[in-house]
């Protein structure tokens, strides 16, 4: 599905983060990114999203097949690309509800589609919202405003079950949960995975890992993936920190 | 990037839908003022002496005063002796029947969407329409009739209803008060009268549409409201006016009495020709607003303005007796070269009065745009609160967006709490929801009507329409 | 007007006497150094504070009241500036800042009428400037605080924040702008002017204002006019303290944000006495 080989990225100030990424991952497979701060990470999911601030400068990027340089973040959307934030931004004035109506059927008219009936919409974001325990009056409220960080975390999960994209990026989702939070988000994440869709998740920490279980587990430091590993290469880590690996790559 | 992106967007030409002119014969007067042309409007109204007088009054008070400068707003002086004061289509209708309406005016209005014919009013909007300076029909006037409710041209109020015209005209904005408050008493054509009697509350919104068609004139007209004890009116105002290279004048004065325990709703959405992509033409619209509060009364100002290329207006409330309120809530976006200069007055004078001002104000394009407040607590005052919030959304990197606020109190127990901001839509949104599948025009638009919102949700619903699809076609072309 | 107030100075401090119309710089050498200024005869003043430079300016002794002066920061420079006003005064104050300097100033008026013009001009990049003010106003004094703040350049911070009380007859009022000129982008400026009135024949107004004409800024004011907050009050007297003690302890706190500003406790605890003396 997601194709990445050796690519390289900098940022709008010109700084270089992305020294060499190769990345393959396929339906149905949760691929781990790890490493310290300051590797990378945020960059490759900005890149992968199409984020304007950060700038493509070699390599290929595909996804199904297709090279989606030349694609606006909404095109790479439409295809079925969803980032849940580490950072969600809030939109004052504007609901949960009616941001994702719009964005639903943004998708619907990409693909040719007339608009989502409203009961039959109405429908669908009460069960997802069910879905992934989230209560139904957050829907009411403007996006992200006054949300607590759990509360952010849980609402961008919403918005992945009511798309329902094929490959979603989970980028630091676990930061600034607490263990019963992390623990909510972990359960709706593994409630959407399927044998169709795939999961890359982002994290510093190994825990997110204990409910959300990868199939391959990479190191990303100084912008290069140093050492791929299965299930067993977070654990290592979560006991032995990053030094041992990373010294090789000082 | 997001910025050009947002640039692009609002730069997409945007038709002013309501740019066209209509050829209906018209009488209008020579240009230029004196005292004569005050006696000729006077005598083609066939108004009572007591009333040509009053203009009289108003016009050589009018001519010792000077044009205010102060407001934040640059433009050429209107030339007041290069307009005429008097414009009307020839073929009035005096009465109910649309057979006797010119059929030129009736797709006029056709166009701009206004259905004149009873049944198909805005689930049952009274509307009285003015055409250049002179209203031109008046719905559902009996059927209000019956309430004891009067909705008239202000034109026909003065002949028929002279005791009232005369007890409140020109006590909540009187001659004296400014410079176009002065013009407009002496030459205005025509205008609104309204005058709900006591404990009646009027069953449909009221509505005056106005509309400038005749080049080469100033529009000045007229509205009062007077809403007796107890009673409750919701007052819609709409307003349009052709394209041309020329800047065309309107200095209107409207003046709402609320006795004590009353409501007044009065919402404007105001759509005047704001002058092209290079600021050549559009209305310039000076406007004098004023309510005054009694007892346990209360006055909301809804407005939204999209147009004019120069706007100087307060809607103004006089908290005079205790427990009564103010509303201000405003919506103001400008874009090109437009600029405007707008805001509320909030004189608490009574006890625990109370008063609320939420102003949002959406700058693009070369446009400036001002908020200029006044809090006001006097002595009295006792136990008095006032909220103002004042937000600006900057679009484009040439606009300017400003806040001008002026609190002042002499009264230890009343309470002012004032809150300013300025920002742009953050990349970072933008980003966001294109990362959800919104291209940024869309985006853009959300965001707006996110920042616009509290506003538009104290509109009456059809307005609130209006002036959603008013917004979009506004940001259409504004950014650029 | 009776000038019941003084502060008596610390004499290991530098001072600057300015006798006649005079320019200065400041420079110092390692470690920041305190100056005084001590105005009697004269009606201007030009101060530099030289690149690098680290200096406190304190400004506590009776002046001539019509006084004009300009101070001007060189890049990379550092003022911290203490005026306590208790006298009548008429001032007229302009500074510039160049690029990355810091301007940090506690104005505090006890006593005397005071109309005062701040005009500060950010010209640089990376500049900070920041403006703490508390005014007591007791008998009939009038203070007029009038303060312009302009940003000319970009990425620079500032921080405005007034505080109020009027008593007696007091008449206080703020008027301050902060202006962000065209490409002037990525600022942050704040301003807030916070007012109570305690008699019902003094007088409070309040214009702040922004004028914008850049862009991508955030800029944001507030203003509010009351009373003493009767739930602190209240709270308070439920603790034991008494209602006359808890009023002074509240306006007391008004001050707070300017007296954090001055390091100097021998002048901080002065001022601290002056306060509670006029505590009635």
């Amino acid at each position: 599905m997601l194709e990445i080989k050796e690519l390289t990225a900098r940022s709008d100030d010109g700084n270089d983060i992305l020294k060499g990424i190769n990345l393959t991952v396929r339906p149905g497979e949760v691929h781990a990114i790890m490493g310290p701060n300051g590797s990378g990470k945020s960059t490759l999911s900005s890149v992968i999203a199409g984020n304007p601030k950060f700038i493509k400068t070699g390599g290929t990027l595909r996804f199904n097949g297709e090279e989606i340089d030349e694609l606006s973040p909404e095109e790479r959307a439409h295809r079925g690309i969803f980032l849940s934030f580490q950072y969600p931004v809030e939109i004052p004035g504007v609901s949960v509800n009616n941001f994702i109506k719009t964005a639903i059927n943004e998708k619907r008219r990409s693909m040719g589609l007339e608009d989502m009936p409203a009961g039959e919409l109405l429908r669908m974001i009460k069960e997802k919202a069910a879905l992934v325990e989230l209560d139904p009056r957050f829907l009411s409220r403007s996006l992200n405003e006054g949300f607590s960080g759990g509360e952010k975390k849980r609402a961008e999960i919403f918005q992945m079950a009511a798309l329902a994209p094929s490959l979603a990026i989970l980028d630091e989702t676990d930061s600034g949960l607490d263990i019963d939070a992390l623990r909510i988000v972990a359960n709706g994440v593994n409630k959407l995975k399927s044998p169709e869709n795939a999961t890359i998740v982002i994290t510093h920490y190994q825990r997110l890992l204990d409910y959300i279980v990868p199939d391959y587990v990479h190191v990303l430091y100084k912008g290069r993936i140093i050492k791929t590993g299965g299930r067993e290469l977070a654990l290592e880590l979560e006991e032995k920190g990053y030094d041992w690996l990373i010294k090789d790559y000082q | 990037m997001s910025k050009d992106h947002i640039q692009d967007t609002l730069d997409s030409a945007s038709d002013y839908k309501y740019g066209f002119h209509s050829d209906i014969e018209s009488e209008t007067f020579p240009v230029g003022l004196n005292e004569d042309i005050v006696r000729a409007i006077s005598a083609k109204k066939e108004e009572p002496e007591w009333m040509t007088e009053y203009r009289l009054k108003a016009y050589r008070h009018w001519c010792t005063l000077e044009e205010p400068s102060w407001a934040h707003l640059k433009y050429e002086r209107p030339d007041f002796n290069g307009i005429s004061y008097y414009s009307a289509p020839v073929r009035t209708p005096k009465h109910a029947s649309l057979d006797e309406v010119d059929p030129e005016l009736l797709r006029t209005f056709d166009r701009l969407g206004i259905p004149l014919e009873e049944q198909k009013v805005l689930s049952g909007v009274a509307m009285d329409v003015v055409m250049d300076s002179v209203s031109v029909k008046t719905t559902f006037e009996d059927t209000l009739k019956k309430l004891g409710i009067i909705f008239m041209p202000i034109s026909r109020a003065i002949k028929e209803h002279p005791d009232l015209v005369r007890k409140y005209l020109g006590t909540v904005v009187p001659h004296t008060d400014n410079f176009y408050a002065a013009l407009n008493s002496a030459v205005f054509s025509d205008g609104s009268f309204c005058y709900i009697p006591k404990g009646v509350r009027c069953p449909m919104e009221l509505s005056t549409y106005f509309r400038i068609n005749q080049g080469g004139t100033g529009q000045f007209e007229r509205t009062l409201l007077v809403a007796d004890e107890d009673s409750y009116v919701s007052y819609l105002e709409g307003c349009t006016a052709p394209m041309r290279d020329e800047n065309q004048l309107h200095a209107a004065v409207v003046e709402l009495i609320a006795l004590d325990g009353a409501e007044i709703k009065y919402s404007t959405v105001q759509n005047w020709y704001p002058g092209d992509k290079n600021g050549v033409g559009g209305i310039y619209n000076f406007v004098t607003k004023r309510g005054i509060c009694h007892t346990r009364s209360k006055i909301s100002w809804t407005q939204v303005e999209t147009g004019s290329a120069v706007t100087w207006k307060y809607p103004s409330c006089i908290l005079k007796g205790d427990n009564s309120i103010g509303e201000f809530y405003s919506l103001a976006m400008t874009n090109n070269y437009q600029q405007a200069d707008t805001g509320t007055k909030m004189i608490h004078l009574g006890r625990n009065t109370r008063s609320t001002i939420v102003s949002k104000g959406i700058s693009a394009g070369y446009s400036q745009n001002a908020y200029r407040g006044q809090v006001k607590m006097s002595r009295g005052a006792v136990g008095a609160r006032n909220f103002t919030q004042c937000d600006s959304l900057l679009m484009s990197d040439h606009c300017g967006a400003h806040t001008f606020p002026v609190i002042s109190s002499d009264c230890p127990t009343a309470i002012v709490e004032h809150e300013a901001t300025t920002s742009k839509i953050s990349e970072d949104q933008i980003f966001y929801c294109n990362q959800r599948g919104l291209t940024t025009e869309k985006a853009v638009a959300l965001i707006v009507n996110g920042f616009s919102r509290e506003v538009l949700a104290k509109l009456p619903m059809e307005f609130a329409v209006e002036a959603q699809k008013l917004l979009e076609i506004s940001l259409e072309g504004s950014v650029g | 007007m009776q000038n019941s107030k003084y502060i008596k100075i610390n004499e290991d401090l530098t001072t600057i006497k300015v006798e006649h119309d005079s320019r200065t710089t400041l420079r110092n050498t390692g470690q920041a150094e305190s100056y005084l200024l001590l105005c009697s005869g004269s009606h201007s003043l030009c101060l530099t504070v030289e690149k690098g430079a680290d200096v406190t300016l304190i400004e506590a002794s009776d002046a001539t009241p019509d006084f004009c002066y300009e101070i001007h920061l060189e890049s990379g420079a550092s003022l911290r500036h203490v005026r306590i006003d208790l006298t009548d005064k008429k001032t007229r104050y302009t500074l510039h800042q160049e690029k990355d300097s810091r301007y940090e100033m506690s104005l505090i008026s006890l006593c005397g009428n005071q109309e005062n013009l701040f005009t500060m001009h950010s010209e640089g990049e990376g500049t900070d400037t920041r403006m703490c003010g508390f005014t007591y106003g007791q008998a009939a004094y009038k203070v007029k605080n009038t303060i312009r703040l302009h940003h000319h350049k970009p990425h620079a911070t500032s921080y405005q924040a007034f505080k109020y009380v009027a008593d007696d007859k007091s008449r206080l009022s703020f008027d301050g702008k902060i202006i962000v000129e065209l490409n002037a982008q990525k600022i942050e400026a704040y301003q807030k002017n916070n007012n109570i009135l305690i008699s019902e024949e003094a007088h409070i107004a309040s214009d702040p204002q922004l004028e914008i004409y850049a862009d991508d800024v955030r800029c944001s004011h507030g203003s509010t006019i009351g009373q003493l907050d009767a739930d602190a009050l209240f709270y308070m007297q439920s603790r034991g303290i008494s209602y006359k003690s808890a009023c002074g302890m509240l306006i007391r706190s008004f001050a707070d944000e300017p007296l954090s500003i001055i390091k100097e406790d021998w002048l901080r605890e002065q001022i601290e006495d002056i306060i509670a003396s006029m505590l009635k």
